[in-house]
């Protein structure tokens, strides 16, 4: 499966994300576009520093699109250490967790080791249902699905109907890689050369 | 880390007929907020400020004293502004720096008793204000961290300079109106990159200090742009927040992550607002 995302460049805003005016701004307009277009990459890149309160907004904004139940993925790309500092400090505020590229490496930012540990799983498996999942990691289904619910919400799984099912409703979920990923505007090098800068 | 608080202030400044105001010894750190209010009291049209007997200067007394000196312009057409040099050459190297050299704004000049000194390495941003979005943009995002990294201070340096500006400035703005003054400055003495914030933002006449507990108990509450400096993101840099608004002063040194606040007697007719981080 190919995923093709949208871009919010925040760099577009300055070098300096100080303050929550501007966070309240950048988030409504990423919000906006992660609506509208359902898979989103938030990139950092050129950004020199952004605060907490900056931080604070955006992902509030975010979250808000994210817990809507439909489908969305959101991932973060381009952050320097200092950022993602702050970012991993506002996510754990929030009791929130994102899908972050890292050395051409999907890692979890903000949230659990457990939680960490099932995107891992998830991954490697691409697409599976809760039960093939909670068997490979050795879970209850209830345990399982908390922690799925947690991967929906940062934006980092897919789910479908598993058209499959026979009795009731099932869902399939998908965890992209890092492969699958591409650019929906312009040269799909760029979010290549995005990530490596 | 040593703290510009500590330092003995020998101000003696006076207002004279004439127009002459004397700088004093020392226009610097917490002790010239106390000349800031001498500073920008009204004076006849042709006003002097002599610096001869001036021995220690850094971006806070210099804030101060190119708000006294536009202030007095701005009083009318006919006003002008002097400044004597100090005595010391390297003060006055270092005053010449931060006052923006011989870019001082038309109707002020040196006096020209002392030859023009060798540029300083420790002005990083000379004092002057604000005047549109872009200009503070373009100081925070691009001139600030260029400099800081060109006198080699490191870019985690560069970067918490960069929010604090951002911040205050935007406080400035939003509350203060008119032009903030802004100035950084590498102070070899303390060895601190002074990020300094002035604002003629008004208080209320009967500020007995609780304007500015209100606003420090704002940010301990993580509103505000100030909140995020509260915690130690930065690893490794070590700085001190400091807010002074009418009869009220407050700290915040990272290391501690505690605020401290006081009353004083003198208001100041300002909002100052600074980062000094340790190098």
């Amino acid at each position: 499966m190919s995923l093709k995302l949208a871009r919010y460049d925040l760099g577009q805003l300055g070098k300096t994300l100080a303050t929550r005016t501007k966070g309240r701004e950048a988030g409504n307009e990423a919000a906006g576009r992660l609506a509208d277009e359902g898979r989103l990459l938030l990139n950092f890149h050129g950004v020199d520093v952004a605060s907490p309160p900056f931080l604070d907004e955006l992902v509030r904004a975010l979250r808000a699109v994210l817990t809507t139940g439909e489908q969305r993925w959101l991932l973060v790309a381009g952050a320097n250490e200092d950022v993602e500092e702050s970012l991993q400090m506002v996510l754990e505020r929030q009791k929130m967790a994102l899908v972050v590229m890292k050395d051409e490496q999907m890692e979890l930012l903000g949230g659990s080791s457990q939680l960490t540990e099932t995107l891992v799983a998830a991954q490697k498996m691409e697409s599976f249902t809760a039960p093939e999942l909670a068997e490979h990691l050795q879970l209850k289904l209830p345990a399982l699905h908390q922690r799925l619910n947690a991967l929906l919400e940062a934006g980092a799984l897919a789910r479908v109907d598993d058209p499959t099912s026979t009795r009731g409703r099932r869902h399939k979920y998908h965890a992209p890689s890092k492969d699958e990923v591409t650019e929906v505007a312009g040269d799909p090098g760029k979010l290549r050369t995005v990530m490596q800068t | 880390m040593q703290d510009t608080q500590d330092e003995d202030a020998e101000d003696d400044e006076a207002s004279t007929p004439t127009g002459v105001r004397h700088l004093g010894r020392v226009l610097r750190g917490q002790k010239s907020l106390g000349a800031a209010a001498g500073l920008l009291r009204p004076a006849s049209p042709q006003l002097t400020f002599d610096g001869r007997a001036l021995r220690q200067v850094d971006a806070f007394g210099a804030v101060f004293l190119r708000a006294a000196v536009d202030v007095h312009l701005a009083r009318g057409p006919a006003h002008s502004v002097s400044l004597i040099e100090p005595e010391d050459p390297a003060v006055f190297g270092t005053l010449h720096d931060l006052m923006g050299g011989l870019a001082l704004p038309s109707r002020c000049s040196w006096a020209g008793l002392e030859p023009t000194p060798r540029r300083s390495d420790q002005v990083v941003v000379p004092a002057g204000p604000l005047v549109t979005q872009k200009d503070l943009d373009a100081v925070v995002d691009f001139a600030l961290p260029a400099a800081l990294s060109a006198l080699g201070h490191g870019q985690r340096v560069a970067r918490v300079a960069q929010e604090a500006a951002a911040v205050l400035l935007d406080n400035a703005i939003v509350h203060g109106g008119g032009s903030p003054m802004f100035c950084t400055h590498f102070d070899a003495a303390t060895c601190n990159v002074q990020v300094v914030v002035f604002d003629r933002g008004g208080f209320p006449s009967d500020d007995d200090g609780s304007a500015l507990r209100d606003v420090v108990a704002r940010i301990r509450d993580g509103d505000g742009g100030l909140s995020g400096l509260s915690d130690q993101r930065y690893k490794g840099v070590m700085y001190i927040l400091r807010l002074s608004w009418g009869r009220g002063r407050a700290s915040y040194p990272v290391r501690d992550r505690r605020w401290r606040s006081s009353s004083v007697r003198e208001a100041l007719p300002a909002f100052v607002g600074s980062i000094e981080i340790n190098r």
